[in-house]
């Protein structure tokens, strides 16, 4: 029993990066119709600046977050201006093929700037454990999913307890209503790309002490958060919450009960059984109404 | 002369003229030296494994130039990235065939690229050597692959020795990354195992690219292992390492050379290698005598990392291919020979004798373990013993 808590454990952690992955490709979907498969490379940066920033500050985390919240910012708006402008009027697919290629470019640029070499970066919280029945867990792992968990309570209060976020739900009802109804459109892009890069930032970050960062750190995350998505239903805060968490615990529960060999097919097996026998996904919509 | 024939000719001089006074230094420089190729995986997910070999071939390069080169010609070593795939590994492997016709090749130190490109070496016949040591490369019996480093067969010999013998374990539970590496080594010390009664409890295979191994290191240890063993690379490996320790999972660790690398230690603390055996290959240093030492101490203050064994074993092959040209010249079915020929070569990792019928030219392994509270290694005992 205490192997199944430990296990279970770990997979919310690992699910939890997995739903804030997941919200952040929901929110550039609901709020711009682009489904960005750039959101993992966007994991990798949000990491690899990370390390840089703990670096640069001496290990101060705070000022090391800050800083990666900032160039997340920064990044967010280069890809408002450098991508989601000059691609938005173009079809879906080419958007789709436009956001692949995008992160492909910024693997490489992340390459050349840092380097292939894994690096390993610590935790606010060190690397302590805590036992108790049997289980043991790392406090870092509390401290992801605590942190996930704020995160998520964070970006629905924005979409639905502020004005801002009801302009946000207005953009993504009716772009030209909103126009209409004085909302400065392009403003909001832009905002919508920050927070976007931003939550994948603080994915990465999170990441970090768990595993190490390299340059393709973020691939694997990208795709796991994009099954969530497919599963939770895309356009869904629930549905990413809850998408996350299942990838992540069919993963770990998957490796341990029935093949460590194939944990990522049991997870892609989930993903192609949802877009066949419930496409919408658990609470959103289909995919491919909006493609 | 009709002044357009006169145009046409003075056009031709000119652009003549500038061809061989650009061409002439490269004409010159080719036949100044003598290009060898290496294929490994500079960049890319395995670059941290790669670096130690790209390291010793570039210092093993000056050190042969500074000693003279290849009877008064320079050596170059012409690098082609590998990068992280197998298909990677094949089309470097062939470009350097096709611009160079090299007299000598190293192969990647990825088993599994060296697999991949076999068809390929045995077209080109072209001498080469590999650090790789899988058991799958023993069965293509290619005659122009050399390997400097252990085997799996024999490192598998020398982990089963560590389990039983050294640690009087009785219960393995493997973790080993699926491929032909991983489970070629795992399959081999399972049946080793097996011959001396011993059953492994646990075999949990994992993608090397994996991040969370807390099912393979639960499972195992929730099957009753009562030591685990690890057929890792780099990063894979210093994730082993910290999860098992973030999962407070005591149980001791037997593990192949990759743990013992600095790509591996330089992204673990020294608590994270407590309780541990490593078939080490090697323990470089005084141990194998002072050129081992001047190696390590010159890598050390040029790349500003230790070496490992593997990056030890490629400068040791270029010594003995530099030998090999002095002596037989830039003939590739000559250097062939010479190097299935080679006996007692005392190199800066071990002494080298090649046995004709496999290529395997190191034929120990250095059984070690981490100075208490350091990273560092400290050899307890030579399989076989």
């Amino acid at each position: 029993m205490s192997q199944f808590i430990q296990l279970v454990i770990n997979a919310v952690a690992v699910g939890s990066i997995y739903a804030v992955v997941a919200l952040a490709f929901e929110i550039a979907y609901e709020s711009t119709g682009v489904v960005n498969f750039a959101t993992g490379q966007l994991v990798t940066i949000g990491a690899l600046l990370g390390a840089s920033a703990l670096v640069f500050t001496g290990t101060h985390f705070a000022s090391a977050y800050l800083l990666v919240v900032l160039g997340m910012a920064v990044v967010g708006l280069l890809f408002f201006v450098g991508v989601f402008m000059p691609l938005r009027k173009q079809p879906a697919v080419t958007i789709i093929i436009g956001t692949v290629a995008i992160g492909i470019a910024v693997q490489n640029v992340a390459q050349l700037v840092w380097g292939s070499m894994p690096i390993g970066t610590k935790s606010p919280v060190g690397s302590q454990t805590l036992a108790f029945g049997g289980v043991v867990v790392s406090l870092h792992t509390l401290y992801v999913i605590g942190v996930s968990a704020l995160l998520i309570l964070g970006v629905y209060l924005l979409l639905y307890r502020s004005a801002l976020g009801s302009q946000f739900r207005a953009l993504a009802q009716d772009p030209e209503a909103a126009r209409l109804m004085g909302i400065r459109v392009n403003r909001l892009y832009s905002l919508t790309w920050i927070l976007v890069c931003a939550l994948a930032g603080i994915a990465g970050l999170l990441l970090g002490p768990m595993w190490f960062i390299e340059v393709s750190i973020g691939e694997g995350v990208g795709l796991k958060a994009f099954a969530a998505a497919i599963i939770g239903g895309f356009g869904s805060i629930p549905g990413a919450i809850l998408g996350g968490l299942l990838v992540g615990l069919t993963e770990t529960l998957g490796a341990a009960y029935i093949s460590s060999a194939y944990k990522e097919a049991i997870v892609f097996a989930l993903m192609f059984v949802f877009l066949l026998v419930r496409p919408q996904g658990l609470f959103g919509e289909r995919i491919s109404d909006r493609a | 002369m009709n002044p357009n024939s006169k145009r046409t000719f003075a056009k031709a001089w000119v652009a003549g003229a500038l061809a061989t006074a650009f061409a002439w230094p490269l004409l010159a420089q080719a036949q100044d030296e003598i290009v060898v190729g290496a294929v490994m995986p500079i960049t890319g997910a395995f670059a941290a494994s790669g670096l130690p070999g790209y390291n010793a071939l570039r210092m093993a390069q000056e050190d042969i130039n500074a000693a003279g080169g290849i009877n008064g010609k320079k050596l170059r070593i012409a690098f082609e990235d590998s990068t992280a795939n197998n298909s990677g590994a094949v089309n470097a492997y062939i470009k350097l065939v096709k611009q160079h016709n090299p007299p000598f090749i190293f192969l990647s130190n990825l088993s599994t690229q060296v697999l991949a490109t076999e068809p390929e070496i045995a077209k080109a016949r072209i001498p080469s050597v590999t650090p790789g040591g899988a058991v799958a490369l023993d069965a293509r019996k290619n005659p122009y692959i050399f390997r400097t480093r252990p085997g799996d067969v024999l490192g598998a010999g020398a982990l089963a020795w560590g389990i039983t013998d050294s640690l009087k374990k009785s219960k393995p539970g493997i973790l080993y990354t699926q491929d032909d590496y991983g489970t070629g080594a795992a399959n081999a010390l399972e049946e080793l195992l097996k011959k001396s009664g011993v059953a492994v409890v646990a075999k949990e295979p994992y993608n090397a690219r994996d991040n969370d191994f807390s099912a393979q290191l639960l499972n195992a240890k929730n099957k009753g292992a009562d030591v685990l063993v690890t057929f890792n690379y780099n990063r894979d490996g210093a994730l082993l390492l910290k999860q098992r320790k973030s999962l407070g999972i005591e149980l001791p660790l037997v593990s192949g050379t990759g743990m013992a690398s600095p790509g591996t230690l330089d992204l673990v603390e020294a608590a994270d290698v407590a309780n541990m055996l490593v078939a080490a290959d090697t323990v470089l240093g005084e141990d194998v005598g002072p050129a081992s030492a001047e190696f390590v101490r010159r890598y050390v203050i040029t790349y500003k990392m230790r070496p490992d064994s593997f990056g030890a074993s490629y400068y040791d092959a270029a010594m003995m291919m530099a030998e090999g040209l002095r002596k037989v010249g830039p003939d590739a079915e000559k250097l062939r020979a010479y190097l299935a020929g080679v006996k007692n070569f005392k190199g800066v990792a071990r002494t080298y004798t090649t046995d004709p019928a496999t290529g395997n030219m190191a034929h120990t392994v250095n059984m070690a373990v981490f100075r208490p509270g350091t990273k560092e290694l400290q050899s307890v005992a030579v399989y076989p013993k």
